[in-house]
């Protein structure tokens, strides 16, 4: 019998998540082993995010968990493909996150706060895919970001950075 | 989609070290992209410690304009003090290339981690310091052997480097290797080096420097050299004239021979007993540590630096004491003596019947007590020095860091006794200074700042009892 968490999000809804799905989360694994984590455990994550943070990390558990289970044999092609299928769902992961930037940035800052490194990679390679290959000016649009320098600034960082814009 | 959103920028609001984390993942050109965004990303991109070009460009002009960027940035990045953890550098340079950015490797490269994919070329540095670098022995390689004309090579606390290997390196004068915990093998043959330092490298490593014939100046500190070791290396370094041993642990028994020798230091080597110097050119010699026997044949020695501890000083200890000044006194003119606490070199009256002042043709005499407070009057502090080394013409006792005391002495004619011998005298071959003394003059400097509190100068008699006023003023 897997051991449950109860986990709370910030707009109090309640998520039931096995153990080794959690434990992922430095942060919480560190609040169950300083004993912190009797009953539920509060977050400072709202239940969309944490709903698609659950999803992640259920993903990652269900293929190490699968990866114990092989046998030697054919484990080549098994994981040949499981790669295929993880891809396909990071995928599909990554494309509604592209679409929703706001949950986007909400699961970044919830990767940061529970400590869920092979998420935050995760979600940075993704930002760094939507950037490269854009011209600042596009990139700012994407975002919304505020040219906040000066024309005086812009003149002395274009003479700095200009090489950088050339093809 | 919520359109207030869409006004936000929310990415901007991230914490520096995710946008830096995001940059991570972008190509350098890129990354040199963001910081154009905003002063967000401006600031966040002049704090990213990561340097990685990863341009192989073939185009000259725009190699040339990369590489001046990344020389700029790693000087900024040193004014600024935000140190570099990380650079990587696809480029196979040029010489001329490499001019730009020579300069500023020189001082950027601290703490970092160094990924060459072959040699850098940097013909015309002559400096380099590799400090903190996390490299492996290939790549320190591929740095130094680009540097034909490098003269002083520094290479600090590379934590992956096990073999140092430098051969061909005319050029090189001054070399310096420390803290390079697991080194294990270092093979110097430039036969132009006149200074090499290798200092704590604590594991076994095997040292040979005998090829670099020009050496004038070797340190050693905190190695696991052996005596045959060192007694080898030294004597195939013909030209060697400084020479500082320091905490080697497996030293027992140290023996030098040199002809060219003239400064010798040895101290902290914990096991070692003995020291067999055979130096005739050697002018200063400095010890410290415990007590051992020292054999010497160096006639042109001129100033000598003792610092014996006594942490387990007994009678026993006060003999070998005696006898090791003894070893110095037909050399040296001047000794410079150190010692926690003069309590341990207080020499009994009464044995003082039977042995012989120890640095009898000694003329100036500094002593120096660690701790700051005597726990003797000073008037048997220069009552035992002076029978430790009569005569003398000046005495200096430093007391801790605060108090100095300066006695110069003038002597009633002959020094000699001749006639009626007091009993004090009687087994000496010199007559004891009580008996001989013309004239003191005394100096007594106090604060670190050397004010002179008092200058006394008095005449026979009164000796004693302008000691006693000494002591008074050294409780104030």
């Amino acid at each position: 019998m897997a051991i449950m968490y109860a986990l709370k999000s910030s707009d109090n809804e309640i998520f039931e998540v096995e153990q080794k799905v959690i434990e992922q989360s430095e942060t919480i694994k560190k609040m169950i082993e300083d004993g912190a984590a009797t009953g539920e455990i509060p977050l400072q994550v709202s239940s969309k995010t944490l709903a698609k943070v659950l999803e992640w990390c259920k993903q990652r558990q269900h293929k190490t968990v699968e990866n114990e289970n092989d046998d030697n044999k054919g484990k080549r092609k098994k994981e040949r493909d499981e790669d295929d299928d993880i891809k396909e769902w990071e995928n599909k992961f990554s494309d509604e996150l592209k679409a929703d930037k706001d949950v986007l940035f909400d699961l970044l800052l919830a990767s940061n706060y529970l400590d869920l490194p092979a998420l935050l990679s995760f979600l940075c390679q993704l930002v760094a895919d939507m950037v490269a290959g854009k011209m600042p000016e596009e990139i700012r649009r994407m975002f919304n970001i505020e040219n906040d320098f000066t024309p005086e600034e812009e003149k002395a960082i274009t003479a700095e950075h200009g090489w950088a814009f050339q093809p | 989609m919520d359109l207030r959103m869409d006004k936000v920028d929310r990415i901007s609001a991230l914490p520096e070290g995710i946008l830096q984390h995001i940059i991570s993942f972008l190509s350098f050109k890129q990354a040199v992209q963001t910081s154009t965004l905003s002063k967000i990303w401006k600031q966040a991109w002049l704090t990213y410690p990561i340097l990685n070009v990863d341009r192989t460009d073939k185009d000259p002009e725009r190699r040339r304009v990369i590489l001046t960027y990344l020389g700029q940035t790693l000087l900024k990045r040193d004014m600024e003090m935000i140190s570099i953890t990380k650079l990587v550098l696809k480029m196979e340079l040029t010489s001329y290339e490499a001019s730009y950015i020579e300069q500023s490797l020189q001082y950027a490269v601290r703490g970092c981690k160094l990924e060459l994919q072959s040699r850098v070329n940097l013909p015309s540095l002559r400096n380099l310091s590799l400090a903190q670098i996390d490299a492996s022995d290939q790549v320190i390689d591929y740095v130094v052997s680009g540097c034909p004309l490098i003269e002083f090579l520094r290479i600090d606390d590379c934590l992956e480097l096990k073999s140092l290997k430098l051969f061909n390196l005319d050029k090189l004068k001054k070399i310096k290797v420390s803290f390079n915990e697991k080194l294990e093998r270092v093979e110097i043959n430039a036969s132009n080096v006149h200074s090499l330092s290798i200092t704590y490298t604590v594991t076994p490593c095997w040292i040979n420097v005998v090829l670099c014939k020009n050496l004038k100046q070797l340190k050693l500190w905190s190695l696991s050299i052996t005596d045959e070791w060192l007694c080898n290396e030294i004597s195939e370094l013909l030209l060697l004239e400084y020479l500082d041993v320091a905490c080697c642990m497996n030293l027992e028994s140290i023996l030098i021979s040199s002809s060219r020798l003239k400064t010798l230091f040895i101290g902290g080597c914990i096991n070692l007993v003995e020291a067999k110097i055979e130096a005739p050119s050697l002018s200063a010699f400095s010890y410290q540590g415990d007590m051992i026997s020292f054999s010497f044949n160096a006639l042109a020695l001129s100033e000598v630096d003792l610092y014996f501890y006594t942490d387990d000083s007994d009678a026993e200890w006060l003999f070998k004491f005696i006898e090791a000044l003894a070893k110095f006194h037909q050399f040296s003119e001047v000794i410079n003596l150190k010692i926690d606490s003069i309590e341990h070199m207080l020499v009994p009256r009464a044995l003082r019947q039977t042995l012989m002042p120890p640095l009898s043709g000694t003329k100036h005499l500094n002593f120096r007590n660690s701790y700051a407070c005597l726990r003797f009057p000073i008037m048997e502090v220069v009552d035992s020095l002076l029978w430790i080394s009569p005569h003398l013409e000046t005495l200096s006792i430093e007391i801790g860091s605060r108090n100095k005391i300066f006695l110069q002495f003038s002597y009633n004619n002959p020094v000699i006794y001749e006639g009626e011998t007091p009993r004090c005298c009687q087994s000496r071959p010199i007559s004891c200074w009580q008996h001989c003394m013309k004239k003191i003059e005394i100096e007594h400097t106090k604060n670190y700042i050397g004010e002179v509190i008092n200058r006394y100068s008095f005449v026979e008699e009164e000796i004693l009892e302008m000691l006693e006023k000494i002591d008074a003023a050294l409780l104030i």
